[in-house]
């Protein structure tokens, strides 16, 4: 490497990322990028396009145009499985999880998964232990309440090791406690991998965040760190209109 | 051999309208309440047994079609406001097994009121053809069925697009709790869509009964073919309804002769014969699997 | 129930289940070994579907198919000469995999009620199929005069053997089935089947092991479809139509969807209701509906979700 080596190649480096559903623009060429051992916050108004953002990030929806870049290889192409078992996870705002099996069962259903393609893998006890759902490994879904599902939720995605985890509104739906228990999780989180967050909760996007980037009708308007973007006046503009 | 295709091609449009009959009840019932219905052909064999019932009492067509319509409307709205009702809030599996029962139920039980079939024939005063161009002869009365289809098509496109009822419709068919919460009396609003559905079977049980016979199981088959016409057309949608039947139905009655023309001359004659009808369901099967792979949600989705 | 009354319960069910033909004959009434050895066959391929259904999630409208196609293979080899039963397996296997396979791959790339209908099309064109091929029966069907021949000295056309033999299938395809549920393998189907994207997002190759799954279900109802023809003597395309899967269907259903012994109760109640009522009342189908009826409304989970119940409250 070059004396005059500029930021080290993105994690994550979305490229002009496009999509369109009939007549409405969803994504109008996003730029994004995530570096490693970060925690990037991506925040934006009502119908901004995040929903359309993180099924293309997933892999669950083929962008019209642009290129996703993981780790150096282009993934624009690869289904959601094929981008979990190349380190890229997530977790889903509205709570999916495996409702036949308890606690335990679904961490080491995720476990299993995780088992074919990385190694070492974390064992049930880190696992749970992570979540703080230690003293829950025999409870039924049903029985957890909505924070420890969302914990839950998030303990799947990380199972694997990933090299990035998407968490998308990890806090949805919670209440201060539960929200102030999710966020000491993500913090937690910052040790092992990177962390894409997308939420609603602006406060405690602030104070997680090394970077934000904000998405305004489609298109990221503004991304660094969380006082420029405090500060920015576009931002400022975009959520006049919010509240 | 143009003379042959207009003919085939007024065929298919006959037998494409009857098939929206049925599709634009079962579309609604399964867009609106999200509930399988396989006996919603059961009602197209209810309407022609109670038509061909009321044609060998009085020896009127018209009175036959006016009492098959009342009379299945009636028992559908019966129907589901005592056992389909349950049956909105279970799962799609529990509603295949308990229609499916209720296959079983009413093909026996009309067996066991009418017997196995009734005779049924078109009125006398459109037993002869009609010269529609110099060469083109058609069957009146098979012209009148394409009358009736279009004027009920007609018909439902106001009622649905024009109507506060059909606006309701609608609005249930693309998000039904949202219908719910504005206030809309759901439990009625079913049972009326219900009652309309069963009234379009009976026309089209009576209507084709002097075609393909009146007979018991005769509403299984065709009942698949409604499937496959409201999956291509869209679920919940009665303009997909339509669009889908009628290209079922020119699919299906050119299959089933200008295929099977085309096979005699190519293929051994005991081979032939039985191809075109096996060509036709192919074609059709085959086109639903094609909208399916470029368009799953059929052609006009009403369904966000 | 504790693992050693299990264990006695199920003895003493393979007990009762052997003796059933000698039983019978003593009884004078040997007619019902062989309404037997259809209940056996019936239970293979109702099996098969909840493998599929049940735990796989995926509601195949079009299994009776297989089982159709199964048939075929076996029946057209015996009309073609070919006796052995080695070469009857191999032919129905090589089917109706390949034929799981081909409608598999398309139609596991739709979803809900689209599969459910692009299952059922292709159930249909397989039918029309079978109906238009004059060479082996057409609409009419063929009648079958030999049978498989096993070796040994076994004769199917002979009722207790046939459902000795079928009997054997019989448990193999439940051993297997048990086997597969509590393995990995297994255990991940379910999660795919309870969230199939969060499974596929956790890593999961569902789409593979779905279809792993549906072509294993069609293979052994191919397999029920190659015993069926042997006991029957005959094979129609009727044996493909939806309405055969249908009735599967309602086995399954019936018995208890995603448990064990779904299939084998199913097929059970509803044969023998089918043929208790037929000996009362050509109206069988009549009653049978109601039956069917009561059993959706009353007892959510199949006879063997009722049958838990009852298991649990004599506690």
């Amino acid at each position: 490497m070059s004396a005059a080596a500029s930021t080290p190649e993105p994690l994550l480096d979305v490229q002009q990322l496009s999509k369109r559903f009939g007549g409405v623009v969803a994504s109008a060429g996003v730029d994004l990028r995530v570096h490693a051992g970060e925690v990037h916050a991506l925040i934006g108004p009502n119908g901004a396009g995040k929903t359309t953002l993180v099924a293309q990030l997933a892999g669950q929806v083929r962008p019209d145009r642009g290129r996703i870049v993981f780790a150096g290889h282009d993934i624009t192409h690869l289904s959601p499985h094929e981008r979990a078992r190349r380190g890229l996870a997530r977790s889903f705002q509205i709570t999916r999880l495996f409702r036949s099996f308890d606690v335990a069962g679904n961490v080491a259903l995720a476990l299993q998964a995780a088992g074919s393609f990385a190694s070492p893998g974390m064992t049930a006890d880190e696992l749970l232990a992570e979540i703080g759902l230690a003293d829950r490994a025999g409870a039924g879904i049903a029985a957890l309440s909505h924070g420890e599902q969302r914990a839950l939720e998030v303990g799947l995605a990380i199972a694997s090791r990933p090299r990035l985890v998407m968490l998308d509104e990890p806090m949805a739906g919670m209440g201060h406690d539960e929200s102030r228990r999710m966020e000491a999780l993500i913090q937690r989180l910052r040790a092992r991998t990177t962390v894409l967050l997308i939420e609603h909760d602006v406060d405690a996007v602030f104070r997680l965040a090394d970077r934000v980037s904000v998405l305004v009708s489609g298109q990221i308007i503004c991304s660094g760190a969380p006082d420029a973007v405090r500060r920015n006046s576009g931002v400022i503009e975009a959520y006049l209109g919010e509240e | 051999m143009s003379v042959l295709a207009l003919e085939q091609a007024l065929n298919g449009l006959q037998f494409g309208l009857m098939l929206f009959l049925l599709a634009a009840g079962l579309t609604l019932v399964f867009g609106v309440m999200d509930m399988i219905n396989l006996a919603h052909g059961s009602l197209y064999m209810v309407g022609a047994f109670i038509g061909a019932w009321i044609v060998g009492l009085t020896g009127s067509f018209l009175l036959g079609i006016v009492g098959a319509v009342l009379g299945t409307a009636a028992f559908g709205m019966a129907l589901e406001s005592s056992l389909l009702r349950s049956l909105y809030a279970r799962d799609h599996l529990s509603q295949v097994l308990a229609t499916f029962a209720l296959i079983l139920i009413l093909n026996d039980g009309t067996r066991m009121l009418f017997g196995n079939d009734l005779p049924l024939s078109a009125p006398a005063a459109l037993d002869g053809p009609v010269e529609l161009l110099p060469g083109l002869s058609y069957p009146a009365y098979r012209l009148v069925i394409i009358g009736a289809g279009l004027v009920l098509a007609l018909s439902l496109y106001l009622l649905v697009v024009k109507t506060r009822m059909g606006a309701l419709v609608r609005a249930g068919a693309s998000n039904r709790e949202m219908a719910t919460a504005m206030g809309v009396d759901i439990k009625r609003l079913f049972t009326v869509v219900f009652g309309i559905g069963a009234g379009l079977c009976a026309v089209a049980g009576v209507l084709m009964g002097p075609l393909l016979a009146v007979q018991v199981g005769m509403g299984e088959n065709i009942l698949i073919l409604a499937f496959v016409v409201i999956v291509i057309g869209g679920i919940g949608s009665i303009r997909g309804a339509l669009v889908g039947a009628l290209l079922v139905g020119v699919v299906d009655t050119f299959g089933r002769t200008v295929m099977q023309a085309l096979f005699r001359e190519f293929l051994p004659p005991q081979m032939a014969s039985a191809a075109g009808p096996a060509l036709a369901s192919v074609a059709i099967y085959g086109f639903m699997a094609a909208v399916l792979a470029i368009r799953p949600q059929g052609l006009f989705p009403a369904r966000g | 129930m504790s693992p050693l009354r299990r264990r006695v319960a199920l003895l003493a069910l393979a007990g009762l289940l052997l003796a059933l033909p000698p039983a019978m004959q003593a009884l004078g009434a040997g007619y019902y070994v062989s309404t037997a050895g259809k209940i056996v066959v019936f239970a293979i391929a109702a099996t098969s579907l909840n493998l599929v259904l049940g735990y796989g999630g995926m509601v195949s409208f079009g299994h009776a198919a297989f089982f159709g196609l199964g048939a075929y293979a076996t029946g057209v080899l015996v009309s073609e000469g070919v006796f052995n039963a080695g070469m009857h397996l191999l032919a129905t296997v090589a089917l109706t995999a390949f034929a799981a396979l081909v409608i598999g791959a398309i139609s596991l790339r739709t979803r809900g009620v689209y599969f459910i209908m692009i299952t059922l099309a292709f159930g249909q064109m397989l039918f029309y199929v079978a109906n238009s091929i004059k060479g082996y029966g057409g609409d009419e069907g063929l009648n079958i005069r030999a049978r498989s021949l096993l070796g040994f000295g076994l004769d199917l056309k002979d009722a207790p053997t046939f459902y000795y033999v079928a009997l054997a299938v019989l448990a193999a395809t439940l051993l297997g089935l048990n086997a597969f549920v509590g393995s990995r393998f297994g255990r991940a189907i379910v999660a795919i089947r309870d969230d199939d994207l969060r499974a596929e997002a956790l890593g999961f190759a569902t789409y593979r092991m779905r279809l792993a799954v549906f072509v294993a279900a069609g293979a052994i109802a191919g397999i029920a479809g190659a015993l069926s023809v042997n006991q029957q003597g005959y094979v129609s395309p009727n044996l493909l139509h939806w309405t055969q899967s249908g009735t599967l269907m309602v086995m399954v259903i019936l018995g208890g969807v995603a448990s064990l012994w779904g299939g084998v109760l199913g097929a059970t109640v509803l044969v023998v209701l089918q043929e208790a009522l037929s000996a009362y009342t050509t109206h069988w189908e009549f009653w049978t509906g109601w039956v069917l009826l009561a059993v959706v409304l009353f007892a959510r989970h199949g006879l063997a979700g009722w049958l838990a119940g009852l298991a649990v409250k004599k506690r």
